[in-house]
């Protein structure tokens, strides 16, 4: 299966990955904006914004368009529907096998359309503002925003979702600037995957963006590729049975190009499969020393085009998991072995053939390709077939861990 | 076919999954035994008695994944132990009757010595659901739904609370497990489901291959539904916490409920929670905008409806009036007729959706066989015949059984 992408005049990139014999439409509004996004420059005047306004903005498009709210409209017709704000993007998205095309133009429409007043703020930020509540009760959340809060070595990022405080006093003139700066077709994607006709959702998005307006502002983001971290180390207190860490390590792989960073991400995940999965000799030992109890757990990805690494585990034992985890990365002890390469080689191409059987399996890691890495297109055997044993270990000998961040959790 | 149980030929797909069903009555005190024992046979056999070695045999087989899991509905118990491998049409590779051969492995030649599962591997299970619950406990969703639990199993229907008591796993040895695992499991002959896109009459030749030897027993099990929740007295309860939110329960139960029932108390849970109709969030939320999430279950067999809202603790007393006006208000169903139709609308493009999705069809093979003899469509058309009358009639016997808060100390 192949993916096709059109540029369109005014700047808007749309990708489809088109399967006819699917039942179902998914189609992704991305806007690449996101939580850690809150300094630019329009027009040359600098602005800064607190933390939570890609997230607020998410909101108040969904729930006040010119249609009402998105997602009631959407559920009458049947179409499932969401949004979701993360770190370096906002995804808007509708799921459906029924009213494709009109679905596509409420989408457009409505996201680019919200109306906004006083009261229509002080509504929407009564919900956030108990979403913010739910996340302050979870471990995961408190744990993750303050790793990436020091991994990505901005002063002010704490996390997406925002403060209370913020959140109770924001200001419409300054929730108008964002919507304005970053809802705009050049710094947005469509991906539409599924069954659909390909001129048809063309024509549809063409003549529904030809319907909107949007400022000519000059729009510089300010990212601070900064290979750094904020914090060594950071304890959280929070409700838990277990301790937790998590040590992230941050990779100097921001000038890369997109098929090497794609092809780095590859060899990191054989990497930690290997090195820190159940077939490690390292996870067995955390086991039986009973330093964990459910062993190391292990991911990997991209921020700010900066790869990173997380190795955390349970564990009331944080210190002995820390210099056990930091010890193995500073003398590099690590395992190649080649005949698991080759499995996880084989496994990794027989996911990628079931990827097929799923058009949110297709869709997903193409956004991700798209938005994270630079790579717009699908991952494809071939890509997996030129990955080498040799290149794995070298390029995975090679790089600099040196630069972590640790986060301890405990209870409070 | 002798030890296939159902079988569907789907080549629209790239994968194969085969459940492996083991179905049983146990007892309370067997309900800690019954959890535990799917993860003692998901990560080692005899043969393969190390998680690290077993993990590489089944990447050598091509096995996708291999796991097992316990579920229970009332006083019916399951384990499914399910193997997702690729059709064979796609790999060089002769691989199916080894990777079939593994799983029975799994299952009929688990990592037992002297008549206990390795201690190492039985500790690090018992330690890990300890931690589990440990964490559980200070988990406030977790908490206020166990705390919810225990108020319903006052009465004696559900024994779910069991799964989160701590005393109970910590008091299990692994002689429970093992004498568990020779009783439901050891000489039992599974229901076996396929569905996917290989050579039927093969996998049909390898399971009696290896399972004709081990003179298996069949079995067949007589479920009685009379677990429907009895009328009693109304519960209120209110426990402190010092969580951020606090989480409001309400739970209606259904009186002289009975069996052609059930699909009026699905229709209700959709138009409360589903996203055709989502009564919840339009009042709680849209309108009123007290909290940032809610929803709703059923417990089908239970005539149960269980309403949770995430929300402040000053907009509690508000949220209970909003959901008591709105469980009234089904007593009048011409109100929601718009909402009824967008749910039978919904429901038909599901109907189309679950096309796509190879799990729901997997799923449904079982189903089909264990819960419901209709299809999804007799179903559907059953929902969408509804009258009603018989909406109100339910309507007029739902009683508000009990009211739970845990509430947060922090606005």
């Amino acid at each position: 299966m192949n993916s096709e992408l059109f540029v369109l005049d005014n700047g808007l990139k749309v990708f489809f990955v088109n399967d006819n014999n699917k039942h179902t439409t998914y189609i992704n509004l991305i806007v690449k904006y996101g939580g850690i996004d809150n300094t630019f420059y329009k027009n040359k005047k600098k602005y800064k914004i607190n933390d939570g306004m890609a997230h607020f903005i998410e909101h108040l498009v969904l729930e006040s368009s010119c249609f009402g709210d998105l997602m009631e409209n959407f559920g009458k017709l049947g179409i499932a529907s969401n949004g979701l704000t993360g770190l370096e993007k906002t995804q808007f998205y509708i799921d459906t096998v029924d009213h494709i095309y009109d679905g596509l133009k409420v989408l457009i429409k409505g996201i680019h359309n919200p109306v906004i007043n006083q009261e229509i703020i002080d509504n929407i930020k009564k919900p956030i503002i108990e979403e913010k509540k739910r996340s302050l009760d979870n471990k995961f959340s408190n744990l993750y925003n303050e790793t990436f809060s020091n991994l990505i070595d901005n002063k002010t990022f704490k996390s997406v979702l925002g403060e209370i405080n913020y959140l109770n006093n924001i200001k419409e003139k300054d929730i108008l600037t964002c919507f304005k700066t970053f809802y705009r077709p050049e710094n947005e994607i469509i991906v539409i995957g599924g069954r659909f006709d390909k001129n048809k959702v063309l024509e549809v998005i063409k003549s529904t963006y030809d319907e909107l307006s949007f400022e000519n502002d000059i729009v510089k983001r300010i990212n601070n590729h900064k290979s750094t971290v904020k914090k060594k180390e950071a304890i959280v207190k929070t409700n838990t049975g277990t301790g937790r860490v998590a040590i992230a390590f941050k990779l100097d792989s921001v000038n890369l190009t997109p098929y090497e960073k794609l092809k780095l991400d590859s060899y990191i995940f054989c990497f930690l499969r290997s090195n820190f999965g159940i077939m490690s000799k390292l996870n067995k030992k955390m086991i039986e020393e009973k330093i964990t109890t459910d062993g190391i757990q292990y991911s990997n990805g991209i921020v700010e085009g900066y790869h990173y690494i997380i190795i955390e585990a349970n564990t009331d034992n944080q210190d002995i998991f820390i210099n056990n985890i930091l010890d193995y990365f500073k003398d590099k002890k690590f395992i190649f072995d080649k005949s698991l390469y080759e499995l996880d080689k084989k496994s990794a191409i027989i996911n990628l053939i079931s990827r097929k059987d799923s058009i949110y399996n297709m869709v997903d890691p193409f956004i991700e390709n798209i938005i994270s890495y630079g790579y717009e297109e699908l991952d494809t055997i071939d890509f997996i077939n030129k990955l080498s044993f040799k290149e794995f270990k070298d390029i995975i000998t090679k790089l600099n861990f040196s630069n972590y961040t640790i986060t301890k959790l405990i209870n409070k | 076919m002798k030890y296939i149980t159902k079988k569907a030929k789907n080549d629209k797909f790239s994968t194969t999954l085969i459940n492996f069903i083991f179905q049983f009555k146990c007892t309370n005190d067997e309900i800690m035994a019954f959890t535990m024992l799917p993860n003692m046979l998901s990560f080692t056999n005899k043969k393969y008695n190390e998680d690290d070695t077993f993990a590489k045999e089944k990447l050598k087989r091509y096995i996708m994944s291999f796991g097992a899991r316990s579920q229970s509905i009332n006083n019916e118990y399951f384990i499914n132990f399910s193997l997702l491998i690729p059709n064979t049409n796609l790999i060089d590779d002769d691989f199916l009757e080894s990777a079939i051969n593994f799983a029975l492995d799994s299952i009929y030649e688990p990592n037992i010595e002297d008549d206990l599962f390795k201690e190492k591997y039985f500790e690090r299970e018992k330690r890990s659901y300890i931690e589990y619950l440990l964490n559980g406990y200070k988990n406030v969703n977790f908490i206020a739904e166990k705390n919810v639990l225990e108020i319903l199993d006052k009465n004696g229907v559900f024994n779910k609370s069991k799964y989160s008591d701590l005393e109970n796993i910590k008091q299990l040895e692994n002689k429970d497990l093992v004498d568990f695992y020779n009783k439901y499991i050891k000489n039992i002959k599974p229901k076996i489901f396929i569905n996917g896109n290989i050579d039927f009459d093969k996998v049909e030749y390898y399971l009696e291959n290896y399972m004709k030897p081990l003179h298996l027993k069949d079995y067949k099990l007589d479920f009685d539904y009379d677990f429907y929740f009895k009328d009693r007295d109304f519960i209120e309860k209110n426990d402190k916490s010092n969580y951020y939110q606090s989480i409001l329960y309400m739970v209606y139960n259904v009186s002289d409920y009975k069996e052609t029932d059930m699909y009026i108390l699905y229709l209700l849970n959709l138009l409360l929670s589903s996203s055709a109709s989502d009564l919840l969030i339009k009042r709680l939320r849209k309108k009123y905008n007290l909290v940032y999430t809610c929803g709703s279950s059923i417990l089908i067999r239970n005539g149960l409806i269980i309403i949770k809202a995430n929300c402040s603790l000053k907009n509690i007393e508000m949220a209970k009036l909003v959901i008591k006006d709105l469980m009234l208000s089904f007593k009048n169903m011409d109100t929601y007729k718009e909402e009824v139709s967008n749910i039978i609308y919904k429901l038909h493009l599901n109907l189309e959706r679950s096309k796509d999705d190879f799990f729901e069809l997997s799923s449904n093979l079982i189903n089909n066989y264990f819960k419901s003899d209709k299809t999804r469509e007799e179903e559907l058309n059953i929902i969408s015949n509804l009258e009603k009358s018989d909406i109100e009639n339910l309507a007029n016997r739902l009683n508000l059984n009990c009211i739970y808060t845990l509430e947060g100390n922090n606005e």
